[in-house]
């Protein structure tokens, strides 16, 4: 594997012409760049940490392949995103009956809370973060993955919509629903969500 | 009467309206009319006040999931891909 630490930083456009046309080094740097938030994302698709990791490697030999299609009026890494959730999409299809829940994090109730020694609302963010993310993995994925692309990963509705190919109208009714269901299910914990005051 | 049930059935409508449009008036994607839409209905109703208010919260907290540190897996993700791509690995992944 190339030493990337001494490289100038290079554009990313510019990577991706450079790996479009065969450079493998500028193409490890967009894996380099990009494969820990795939990895990251793809887990909270609903893969576990094998799945995660080949789904990461499938995507970016997808991509190697199709870099003389990518247009660049995406970017990127939502471009990525879009071949990553497709094939997951492919395998949670094949997989799961319905219910069965993925953990999707890391992390544990204990690390968490270790994050929040402080003032009570900083705990409740804890526990509220820790409950919405295994309520994440009881979402069917379906609409699990426009609450992930818009809230979770910070992709606008533009982004989040063309990642998983659908109309923004179509993309705002799904998250609104997942959001919902999300909220349902945290409103089923013990404590609840926040209530305004 | 029927001024209390007209009132009645206007609510109803907003109601439904507000709860359907939340998302996007917690995302700013709402024109100028439909955001005063919402925060009229919202102002008037507790139970769309609560819905706003938690759903600003999960989405704040949401955020915060996404910006924690991802595991390091790049370095091997590569390694894989190059020795896929190197052993001339097919369509279907086989090689």
């Amino acid at each position: 594997m190339t030493d990337l630490s001494d490289r100038p930083v290079v554009d990313e456009a510019t990577l991706v012409r450079r790996a479009a046309e065969g450079e493998m080094a500028a193409f490890e740097e967009l894996v380099m760049r990009h494969a820990d938030r795939l990895y990251a994302a793809l887990r909270r698709f609903g893969l576990d940490d094998g799945e995660a990791q080949e789904v990461a490697q499938e995507t970016f030999i997808r991509a190697w392949r199709g870099l003389d299609r990518f247009e660049g009026r995406s970017q990127f890494f939502t471009w990525l995103y879009r071949i990553g959730f497709n094939e997951t999409h492919r395998r949670l299809g094949r997989r799961r009956p319905a219910g069965s829940v993925v953990s999707i994090e890391e992390r544990t109730v204990e690390d968490l809370a270790d994050d929040a020694p402080g003032p009570a609302t900083r705990a409740e963010q804890s526990e509220l973060r820790v409950a919405l993310s295994e309520a994440l993995g009881e979402l069917p994925s379906d609409l699990r993955a426009p609450v992930v692309l818009r809230d979770v990963e910070g992709l606008s509705t533009e982004e989040a919509a063309s990642v998983l190919e659908l109309g923004e109208a179509a993309f705002k009714s799904r998250l609104h629903r997942g959001r919902m269901a999300l909220r349902a299910l945290i409103g089923q914990g013990p404590w609840g969500l926040p209530k305004p005051g | 009467m029927i001024g209390r049930l007209i009132e009645r059935l206007r609510f109803a409508r907003e109601h439904r309206w507000a709860q359907r449009h939340m998302s996007e008036y917690l995302d700013g994607e709402l024109d100028r009319r439909g955001r005063e839409r919402a925060e009229r209905h919202t102002h008037e109703c507790v139970e769309c006040e609560e819905l706003l208010a938690s759903l600003r919260a999960m989405v704040k907290t949401l955020s915060g999931i996404g910006g924690e540190p991802a595991r390091a897996v790049a370095a091997s993700v590569f390694a894989g891909v190059h020795q896929r791509l190197a052993g001339g690995v097919g369509d279907d992944g086989s090689l």
